[in-house]
Parts: structure tokens; C-alpha cells; sequence
């Protein structure tokens, strides 16, 4: 019965992964652009995107209608939808979903590491923004457009260099790991260098933070764009950390599961992590996104 | 914890690993768009194009550009805002996709460019000087949409494609998604305006 479980459980794990790698459009492109894409996912993704647009306006409207009026009442629904807005919006490539839940992958990790990490991410991106914003406009005083765009190429560099450090370090670490488990503790990088790179991996300015700020601040409502940027930093902590939960948790109890404990899944599991990082780190540093 | 449970929480765990990068598109600026298309002698010869922007957009081009803070582009604000912020777009045809009875004919060059603000919304205005076949009643296809996604264009629902000039008989447009295309990691298709002389469409 454990063997038949265990057949099932790498079997389901199998095939879904390689029917989701071939829906992956990192996989996807290795074998050139498709020619139609699967109608569900475009009518969901053109949906989101109408839905990101309808609540930037929305937003746009209180803030406008409360310059003009004063009225406190028009501020009431706007942490809500800013906080909605970072739900949807960290849906998205370039919140660090992908790379996160790579490094997560790696070490014993709970369900509250997963929470903290994702919470990091998402709060280093949102600050980023907000930093970004107050220091171009009032410290180097410069054109938001152009300082918006250094600011994203010079954090990006940072960023994605050491996403690929770190993957080869992991990949390298958990190959001899996996090779000579005996000899080799299992790899886990402690909490302050695990934050520490929550804070690298979140680290590129948020450019819907930004406009949300800066329409703020056009409106002399400073204290409002940093609630508003606070309440999409929240949503996108929520999202962030929600994928990252669900891949420690699956992570736990597909090691549970397997019945046999070998010594060698720590160090796979490092591989692993270490592979994606390093992919995922050389992709973007090759694409400049 | 049941195995059942605990087996679909590791499935999870791989798919998501592998899922695509992206579950929804990731724009941070966001264009509604009109067309006028005008024709001369029957010909399409130009494409007129108005970008409105959103609020955040438009309260960071009022910030980087508005150098006088009158809530208006003067000639001078609008020169440098064309050249820092617009001319570029050429290698990205002003995110405007024409084929022409099936020849691809993607603009590189605009003739006309005006930056408008209006109740703090900034409007784009330019032309796209059309070289397009001869003849009067083939198909023309446009579309908006920037590849990247960072930008995301929509077709204004009041009168998205209007038609000016001397405009043949029977001319109309119907608007449809282009599933033979798609662009952003291959999850979104563009939406086009397919104007034909009678409904007849030739490809």
C-alpha cells in the first residue's frame, strides 16, 4: 500500500510537472513563440487586466474627489481597493513569486517561514517604490521617468546577480549534498542571510507604487499616496506569500509521504532549488527585465 | 494528515514551481486608444491615434513635463516629452500593428505628434502616414498593443474607430481578438479592428 502511494504520488507529481513545464512559457519559448494562445487564459488574463485598470481609476476618483471636497468619506473604500489592487496586481511576473518559491525549496522550512519570506518580498518592493519616488522627487529632484528607469536597471542588476549567485551556490552545495549525504550537513542558509535575500529578491522599485504616489502627490496628499502604497504592499504580501505557502506545505508533505526516508532528498531538493535560482537569475539578467 | 490531502499538496507544490510566470498580465500603464482612419480618393493615407492615459501615468508626465506647473504642455514641454518619452516607440511601431489584405504594414515613422492635458488626463495625438497596396476594397486590420505588457492598450468603447475623409461606400469595421497572434508569453491575443469595403474581407 506505502509502495502504491508512493507510485501515485510521483506519478501525479510527474505527469502535472510536465504538462505544467510544457504550458510554462519559459519552456514554451525554448521551442519558439506559440501561435495561439489557450482562449481560457486569455480571456483571465484580459479580465485582470480590466479589473487592474477599473481600480487604479477608481482609486484615482476618491483621491481627486476628496482633494476637491475635503470629505473624509470619499477616503473610506481606498485602502480596500488599494489592497485589492496589490492582490491582483502581484499576480504578475516581477514580484519575486518564482524566485522566492525557488529558494524556499531549499532547508526545513514551515509554513511561517513561507509567510515571513513573502511578507519581506513584497514589502522590499513596495518601499523600494515608495523610496524611489520621495528620493527622486525631493532629494536628487530629477525626472521621475528617467530616474524611475536607472533606478529599475541599477536594482535589477543587484538583484539578479545575486538570485544567480545564490542559485549556483545552492545547486553546487546540493549536488555534493546529494552525492555524499553523509559527509555534507544538509545546506540551509540561516535566517538573517534568508531575509536578507527576501529583502535582494524584492528589491526592484514597484512602478505601480510609483504612479499611485506620485498621483498623490500631485494632489498635495502625500500622507494618502503612502497609505495607498501601504495598503498595495499589503495586497501583494498576501498573494506573494499565499504561492509561497503552498510550495513550502506541498514541499512538506510530498517529503512526508515518500515513505522513504532517504538522505539524499535534501540535498535533491537543494539541487533543485539551486538549478531554478540559477535559471531564473541568468534569464532575466539576459532578458534586462 | 490524509494522504490524499498531503499527495495534492506536493502536486501543488511542482505545479506552481512550473506554472507559468505570469497568471494575469503585469501592466503599470494603462492607454485607451481611438483610431480615425482618413482616406483620400478612397485610399486609406493616414491613421489618426489618441492615447489617453490613466491617472498614475498621467500625474508622472505632468510632473516630468509640466515644467511651469500650468497644467498645460507649452510647444517647448511638448518637444522634450516627444523626444525623451515617445520617439522611442518607433522600434515598438508606436504599438500599432496594420496588415493590408494580409502584408503585414507596421508603422516606423509618424508625421504629427501633440501632447494635450485635459481635467489632469494626458492625451497623445499623432498620425501614422498610411503606404499602403492599391486598392480600394481590401481588408485592413489594426491593432493596438505593446508586445512587453507594460503598457496596456484598450479600444475606447465610445467610437473606438471612426473614418474621415472621402470614405467609399459601404465601408465598416467590426472589432475581434486575433487568436492566429498573440504576444506577452503567448497569453494574451490582440484585439483588432478589421475594416472592410461591404463586409467582404480578403486576406
Amino acid at each position: 500500500m506505502m509502495k502504491k502511494c508512493r507510485r501515485i504520488t510521483w506519478l501525479q507529481g510527474g505527469v502535472l510537472m510536465v504538462v505544467a513545464s510544457l504550458c510554462s512559457p519559459v519552456v514554451t519559448y525554448a521551442f519558439g513563440a506559440p501561435d495561439k494562445a489557450p482562449g481560457f487564459f486569455s480571456r483571465m488574463v484580459h479580465q485582470l487586466l480590466l479589473a487592474q485598470f477599473h481600480l487604479r481609476t477608481e482609486m484615482a476618483g476618491y483621491l481627486k474627489s476628496f482633494s476637491a471636497t475635503q470629505d473624509l468619506a470619499a477616503l473610506a473604500p481606498l485602502f480596500g481597493m488599494a489592497f485589492l489592487y496589490g492582490v491582483i496586481h502581484a499576480a504578475g511576473p516581477g514580484h519575486g513569486k518564482a524566485v522566492a518559491t525557488a529558494y524556499m525549496l531549499h532547508g526545513d522550512r514551515k509554513a511561517k517561514d513561507g509567510l515571513l519570506f513573502g511578507n519581506i518580498v513584497a514589502f522590499s518592493h513596495g518601499l523600494s517604490g515608495v523610496l524611489t519616488v520621495l528620493c527622486l522627487k525631493w532629494v536628487i529632484q530629477t525626472r521621475i521617468s528617467t530616474g524611475l528607469k536607472e533606478a529599475t536597471r541599477l536594482t535589477s542588476q543587484i538583484s539578479f546577480s545575486l538570485i544567480l549567485l545564490l542559485g549556483l551556490f545552492l545547486l553546487i552545495s546540493g549536488i555534493r549534498s546529494a552525492i555524499k549525504p553523509e559527509a555534507h550537513e544538509e545546506v540551509s542558509i540561516g535566517k538573517a542571510p534568508t531575509l536578507l535575500a527576501a529583502v535582494a529578491f524584492g528589491m526592484i522599485p514597484c512602478p505601480g507604487v510609483v504612479t499611485v504616489m506620485l498621483l498623490a502627490m500631485g494632489l498635495h496628499l502625500t500622507h494618502l499616496g503612502l497609505l495607498m502604497a501601504l495598503g498595495i504592499t499589503v495586497g501583494m504580501a498576501a498573494t506573494t506569500s499565499a504561492a509561497i505557502i503552498l510550495v513550502v506545505v506541498g514541499k512538506n508533505a510530498g517529503i512526508k509521504t515518500a515513505a522513504v526516508n532517504t538522505a539524499r532528498l535534501p540535498g535533491i531538493l537543494t539541487s533543485v532549488s539551486g538549478i531554478v535560482l540559477t535559471a531564473l537569475g541568468g534569464l532575466l539578467m539576459a532578458a534586462g527585465v | 494528515m490524509p494522504k490524499l490531502i498531503s499527495h495534492s499538496l506536493a502536486v501543488l507544490a511542482a505545479f506552481l514551481l512550473f506554472l507559468p510566470v505570469s497568471l494575469s498580465a503585469h501592466p503599470h500603464v494603462f492607454i485607451t486608444s481611438s483610431l480615425d482612419l482618413f482616406f483620400e480618393s478612397g485610399r486609406p493615407t493616414r491613421l489618426g491615434v489618441t492615447w489617453a492615459f490613466d491617472d498614475g501615468f498621467s500625474a508622472m508626465v505632468f510632473e516630468d513635463y509640466d515644467t511651469n506647473k500650468d497644467g498645460t504642455f507649452s510647444e517647448q514641454e511638448q518637444n522634450v516629452l516627444r523626444g525623451e518619452v515617445f520617439d522611442y516607440l518607433s522600434e515598438q511601431h508606436y504599438f500599432t500593428f496594420i496588415t493590408h489584405s494580409g502584408v503585414k504594414n507596421h508603422p516606423v515613422a509618424i508625421d504629427s505628434f501633440r501632447c494635450e492635458a485635459k481635467e489632469g488626463i494626458v492625451f497623445y495625438h499623432f498620425s501614422i502616414p498610411l503606404e499602403l497596396l492599391p486598392g480600394k476594397k481590401d481588408t485592413v486590420r489594426l491593432s493596438q498593443y505593446d508586445p512587453t505588457n507594460y503598457s496596456a492598450l484598450f479600444l475606447s468603447e465610445d467610437q473606438p474607430v471612426t473614418f474621415s475623409g472621402d470614405v467609399p461606400e459601404g465601408l465598416a469595421y467590426t472589432l475581434r481578438e486575433n487568436t492566429e497572434e498573440s504576444y506577452y508569453f503567448g497569453m494574451l491575443h490582440p484585439i483588432e479592428a478589421v475594416i472592410t469595403v461591404n463586409g467582404r474581407e480578403t486576406k
